[in-house]
């Protein structure tokens, strides 16, 4: 055990007399990439907090090079060569990447002290080279780049630093298929230079291509540690989960759709947010998937459908009838459910609690006289709690305390007390675990049965292929191209989604997929 | 079966919510329980300091003075709550008074000075809501704006001097009593009771709420945002001009000085109820009770005879207990 670089042991910490990590130990060696795994909840947040010194354990150690060291101090930990990468980025959104990146030093000169920013930039644009970025600005102000930018500069941070062990949680979540390719590459290269990593995700796919090993948490305990090629996804997934899932997407069996009356019909759909002159339609219970790129349209397609961003239509046919959508409201009215990709800042109301979330589409069938009934109220919400399994102290609980998985099943149980036809989810599964998951897609299938449908954009080419009954492809704000299930694969969608004629304007749009692909 | 098993753990998780001693308990550190338990323990000092405090004539006396800066405060309660602030209320205040003074002066009926007072004080807001809303302006400074341009336009309109003549029916609206309540004290019970069941009760408080919380998400889930937002600002000026009208039946004469300052203490009661000035927590149960502690924390000093300058100290030591105590909750 000498030849330890880092390890923790008998880590335990309870909130509120509740344990969330009881003996956790583990150990990682000099250069090694140690996957950790677990449902949400399973407590790889806290522990993770436990190591940055946000949070004080009640019980346990931390060795680094076999020295102790304290917890709860956050600078001291950074300068032992320890960086933790949160999920929510820490970065100053208004300065720039190199003053981000040298933030730290720059305040730690004295006041008055000159801060060599010029010095700084090089080192940026160096470091950022180094990772196989090129052609960034380091006086580029943060705000402007797109999510997988930022994650190389939290991790260019990291490296100002020197760190030794570099922990990431997620990095991958917000990340399309190309960009997590390239994060993955950097992370072999930081492997390669001897710095330990500590990588937390939910997608287990990658595991083989990045892992040395895995260590599995379940109920804040460590259930499993091994080499990452003793083991397979289905045993990680069942050791996560404790039980064996065998069929990880529910099978909805081959459709027949009723082509001539589609619920919606929507031609040369427009907005000012890039989309330009799609056309397509949607049947009766079909799950009708939209791949793509990041920043290939997605979301701007479905937004410019609820008439959000100035979208409009030369025609959108509902059920047969004309309809119009110019605002949001419009579209609820006419019962579409948008279920957005952000579901923090966009779905949830986080300072409301879950009641208040669940029925606020709905609030009108729970009004007696007038005013809101809390029994009719609290009943429908229960039900939705039990039907949806959202695991929570009751309807009161704050929507803020929830974990991922939780949440996006009180945005998803707020539109199923409003009873859409079409139900809009943009990556409902983004940054949930595998248990969770799971219960979305059998939601999903639930849902579908019942005569709704849903328009579903995925990033995940696992469960955009498995769950959906045909795909359009984005690219460039504009419908590339139709796949029937039958016919997907996911060489097809990536063709059609990169194929096209102008390459210059898809880098804008915040991929890395040009070294990946071309 | 499982229907059935499912409906009975429903009822029963829907009876343990019920407010039992349990619940209360519970819910000690939450919503407006704190800040009642501080005015609570207020309210005891102030009568082992002097016993004529708990004396029914001073008890509605207190009443009868904090009911217009809370009524003012209900509608800055609902502005809070959206993450706006209304600093334009004093003036508003001494405008409607202006106004108010000004149709009673010139012999019209009091229902119609009424309604002058209510209207200018409409306008103001939609004022306020429309261009904060419109041009997608901060609340704080429009409203900074507004509260010069209307403080100027009550001096103009009076040139500056006390207006007089208020009738005596008029007068009524403010010096009866309901029994032995004041009416100003009335009227800030129903507003408060009718505020409450708005924000608690109803759509629209669910959905100042939400927009205070997270305006994106209420927006995607189909709330006419801007409307409500709007809506705020109008009701805190029709309130500002209501208790304009107060003010002018108390003191026979309308003044474009009145209300000097008055914005702080409406913000004061809302911030001391707990109301979070980033929106989207807050009640106007706890606004009363923080409009009821200035009252208590003046009335105490006046009946120990304590300068007015030391109240000052006093107020502003309430108000950074109550931030400290609502945002060390958080931590």
């Amino acid at each position: 055990m000498v030849d330890d670089f880092f390890s923790i042991r008998n880590i335990c910490k309870s909130f509120a007399g509740i344990q969330v990590l009881s003996n956790v130990s583990f150990s990682v060696k000099e250069g090694e990439v140690r996957a950790l795994v677990g449902e949400n909840g399973a407590g790889k947040s806290t522990l993770m907090k436990i190591l940055s010194g946000v949070h004080l354990p009640d019980r346990g150690e931390m060795k680094l090079k076999g020295k102790d060291i304290p917890f709860g101090h956050l600078l001291s930990i950074q300068e032992l060569g320890v960086s933790v990468i949160y999920q929510e980025f820490s970065l100053v959104e208004e300065l720039s990447i190199a003053e981000n990146l040298f933030l730290r030093q720059a305040s730690e000169k004295k006041p008055l002290q000159f801060v060599p920013w010029d010095e700084y930039n090089k080192k940026t644009t160096q470091i950022l080279e180094d990772m196989g970025i090129c052609g960034i600005d380091p006086h580029e102000k943060v705000s402007q780049l797109s999510v997988a930018h930022k994650q190389m500069v939290e991790i260019a941070k990291a490296l100002t630093i020197d760190a030794k062990l570099i922990v990431m949680d997620e990095p991958s979540a917000t990340l399309n298929q190309e960009e997590t390719d390239h994060l993955l590459k950097i992370v072999d290269e930081l492997k390669r230079k001897g710095v330990s990593i500590i990588y937390i995700t939910h997608r287990l796919e990658e595991l083989p291509r990045i892992a040395d090993t895995v260590t599995i948490l379940k109920d804040g305990q460590v259930v499993e540690t091994r080499a990452i090629d003793t083991i397979d996804k289905a045993q990680i997934i069942s050791l996560m989960v404790g039980r064996d899932v065998t069929d990880y997407f529910p099978s909805r069996g081959k459709k027949h759709f009723d082509k001539d009356n589609p619920v919606l019909s929507v031609r040369n759909l427009v907005s000012n947010c890039g989309i330009n002159n799609s056309s397509f339609e949607l049947y009766r219970g079909e799950i009708l998937g939209i791949g793509g790129l990041t920043g290939s349209g997605r979301t701007e397609l479905v937004r410019a459908l609820c008439g959000l961003d100035g979208g409009k239509s030369e025609e959108t046919l509902l059920e047969g009838k004309q309809v119009k959508i110019t605002k949001i409201k419009d579209a609820i009215r006419k019962g579409i459910a948008y279920l957005p990709e952000e579901r923090k800042t966009e779905g949830l109301v986080l300072s409301m609690s879950i009641k208040a979330n669940t029925s606020f589409t709905s609030i009108k069938n729970f009004l007696k006289m007038g005013l809101i009934s809390r029994t009719r109220e609290e009943r429908a919400v229960w039900d939705m709690i039990k039907r949806l399994r959202i695991k929570c102290e009751g309807p009161g609980q704050l929507a803020y305390n929830l974990s991922g998985g939780n949440q996006q099943k009180v945005v998803i149980a707020k539109w199923l007390l409003n009873q859409p036809l079409i139900y809009i989810m943009d990556e409902p599964t983004r940054g949930i675990d595998v248990g969770a998951k799971k219960e979305i897609y059998e939601i999903m299938k639930q849902i579908t049965q019942e005569g709704a449908s849903i328009i579903f954009i995925s990033s995940e080419m696992p469960e955009l292929l498995n769950m959906s009954d045909r795909i359009l492809v984005m690219a460039h704000g504009t419908l590339a191209g139709e796949l029937d299930i039958d016919e997907a694969s996911e060489e097809k969608i990536l063709t059609m989604a990169v194929h096209d004629k102008d390459y210059s304007c898809v880098e804008e749009g915040g991929g890395f997929y040009d070294k990946n692909v071309r | 079966m499982t229907r059935m098993s499912d409906e009975i753990t429903v009822t029963r998780e829907l009876n343990k919510n019920r407010i039992t001693l349990g619940y209360i308990i519970k819910n000690l550190t939450r919503g407006v329980f704190p800040i009642a338990f501080g005015f609570i323990v207020l309210v005891i000092i102030a009568g082992i300091l002097s016993p004529a405090f708990f004396k029914p004539t001073n008890i509605f006396n207190v009443l009868r003075q904090v009911s217009i800066n809370c009524i003012i405060s209900i509608g800055m309660t609902f502005v809070i709550l959206t993450g706006g602030i209304d600093l334009s209320v004093g003036s508003v205040v001494a405008l409607c008074s202006v106004l108010v003074a000004f149709a009673q002066a010139n012999g019209l009926s009091t229902f119609t000075s009424v309604m002058v007072g209510l209207g200018a004080g409409m306008f103001c807001g939609l004022f306020n809501g429309f261009i904060i809303v419109n041009r997608k302006l901060q609340p704080f400074i429009v409203t900074l704006a507004s509260m010069t341009i209307v403080r100027g336009l009550a001096y103009i309109i009076s040139g500056g001097r006390p207006i007089m003549g208020i009738t005596d029916s008029f007068r009524d609206i403010a010096i009866t009593y309901a029994g032995p309540l004041p009416m100003p004290a009335l009227y800030m019970l129903i507003l408060v009771g009718f505020a409450y069941v708005v924000l608690s009760k109803t759509f629209w408080g669910r959905a100042y709420y939400a927009i205070g919380g997270n305006e994106e998400a209420a927006r995607l889930s189909g709330t006419r945002v801007d409307m409500y937002k709007a809506l705020a600002y109008v009701l805190t000026g029709v309130l500002s001009g209501f208790s304009a009208i107060l003010v002018v039946a108390r003191v026979t004469v309308g003044e474009p000085i009145i209300g000097t300052g008055w914005e702080l203490d409406a913000i004061a009661a809302v911030v001391i109820g707990g109301t979070s000035l980033a929106g989207g927590v807050g009640s106007v149960i706890g606004t009363f009770i923080g409009a009821l502690i200035l009252g208590v924390l003046s009335n105490i000093f006046n009946l120990l005879n304590i300068s007015a300058y030391v109240q000052m100290v006093f107020k502003g030591i309430i108000i950074l207990i109550a931030v400290l105590a609502s945002t060390g909750k958080k931590h």
